[in-house]
């Protein structure tokens, strides 16, 4: 019960601290995708399945808040996000560090892109220097953070739950 | 059957991948839905009390420049003021004689940003009115500086107002000397183009960009910018006036609704 009940809390003090901190750590209206970080730390310790139910519905929640243009759009790449992220579970010791650290990596850097290209469409085709410098800002402003909570814990040491 | 459910268990997450991305793409060709945008006011209005302390904490941060920014702005309207009601009188007197019809009444709703949304990228706020208060969506929202954004969902309590800053957003705006109309569109940070300008027009860098008023929403003459330069290349068929927000967008604090009556 407790596998079940602590993901969900910290998933919802998550959401709480992206309200709160959003406002603060707007700079040239971009954030640090809190949800997304948390998807990432959840998928490698609870897997696939659980990145994407979490994906899906913390972005949903993200989407209905935040009452964009486009709804649906983060539940489909933070649920990609923990569902490729989730096959990593468990890889630290089987993979080359160097791999699995790219490995995050190019999963977030493929989450900002969708995320980024689907918003700034019509900025790519007129001026796609915009649309680069916005993807690479938006991209760095998460990673600072996830860098932050790498020094507190090291996505390497996380472990799937011992049966 | 049993290898049927064994195999879908197996592969539980897979299934979910696809039931979510199906999902997450059926939501994305339903944005336009009402349904949709009355619940995301519903939710927006339900927790709107969750910002009430880090608002209350930015308030108390901000509100001593605020007041002296105030203070400065009300001197100048005043003599603005002044200066005003002499153009009134003299706009109606001259009205009068063209036999101008009076046009449609405007009301003015007081607002405050209560929050700026959960997304990475940010296009809306929310305001503290709603339907409670008259508002509906599709209303121009303006600062004392000028046009913010217009409301897109609406909930008891609460409205999401899109913001000018969202590169989906456009505005048909005038040239306030010359009074050529183009559709302006985000750039980046706080500076938009105007676009669809002819060729042949003169752009002066400094003019004042007002709303052209061909719209539903947005009533004529609020103040959007001013031209800071012109992007005129031999192979476009039209140029750009490259120019820059009277809002702050950084600092959305106190906006007002504009509606009908």
């Amino acid at each position: 019960m407790a596998n079940r009940v602590v993901p969900f809390l910290n998933g919802l003090a998550v959401l709480f601290l992206q309200m709160i901190l959003s406002d603060f750590l707007t700079i040239r209206g971009i954030r640090p995708d809190f949800i997304l970080i948390f998807v990432v730390y959840l998928s490698l310790r609870w897997g696939s399945l659980t990145g994407v139910v979490a994906g899906f519905t913390l972005g949903l929640v993200e989407d209905i808040l935040s009452a964009g243009s486009l709804m649906g759009l983060a539940p489909l790449t933070k649920s990609l996000t923990g569902f490729l992220v989730g096959r990593l579970q468990g890889r630290y010791i089987r993979m080359s560090p160097v791999t699995f650290h790219a490995a995050w990596v190019g999963i977030m850097m493929a989450h900002f892109f969708i995320f980024i290209y689907v918003n700034y469409q019509s900025v790519f085709e007129t001026n796609s220097s915009i649309f680069w410098k916005t993807y690479i800002f938006s991209a760095v402003y998460t990673f600072i953070f996830i860098g932050m909570f790498q020094v507190i814990k090291p996505l390497s040491t996380i472990k799937p739950p011992a049966n | 059957m049993r290898r049927l459910v064994g195999f879908i268990v197996d592969n539980r997450d897979w299934f979910f991948l696809t039931f979510s991305v199906a999902l997450s793409l059926l939501l994305l060709s339903n944005n336009e839905s009402p349904d949709v945008q009355i619940l995301r006011g519903k939710v927006n209005s339900v927790l709107s009390v969750i910002y009430a302390p880090g608002n209350w904490v930015q308030g108390i941060g901000t509100l001593r420049e605020e007041n002296d920014v105030l203070r400065a702005k009300a001197v100048q309207l005043s003599l603005l003021n002044s200066e005003m009601l002499q153009y009134k009188t003299e706009n109606e007197r001259l009205k009068a004689m063209l036999d101008y019809k009076e046009s449609v009444g405007m009301f003015l709703l007081p607002t405050r940003v209560v929050s700026t949304g959960l997304s990475p990228l940010m296009k809306v706020v929310n305001i503290n009115v709603g339907s409670q208060q008259d508002v509906r969506p599709n209303l121009a929202v303006v600062s004392v500086d000028g046009v913010v954004g217009k409301t897109v969902s609406v909930g008891p309590t609460t409205t999401v107002v899109q913001l000018m800053t969202d590169y989906s957003f456009r505005l048909s705006v005038k040239m306030e000397k010359s009074g050529t109309i183009g559709i302006m569109r985000w750039r980046e940070g706080d500076v938009f183009e105007v676009w669809e300008i002819p060729k042949a027009t003169g752009i002066e860098v400094g003019e004042r960009i007002v709303t052209s008023g061909y719209s539903d929403i947005f009533p004529p003459n609020l103040a959007v910018g001013y031209v800071t330069g012109t992007i005129d290349q031999p192979e476009m068929l039209h140029k750009v006036a490259v120019s820059k927000a009277n809002t702050d967008f950084t600092t959305l604090g106190h906006l007002f609704v504009i509606g009908g009556e």
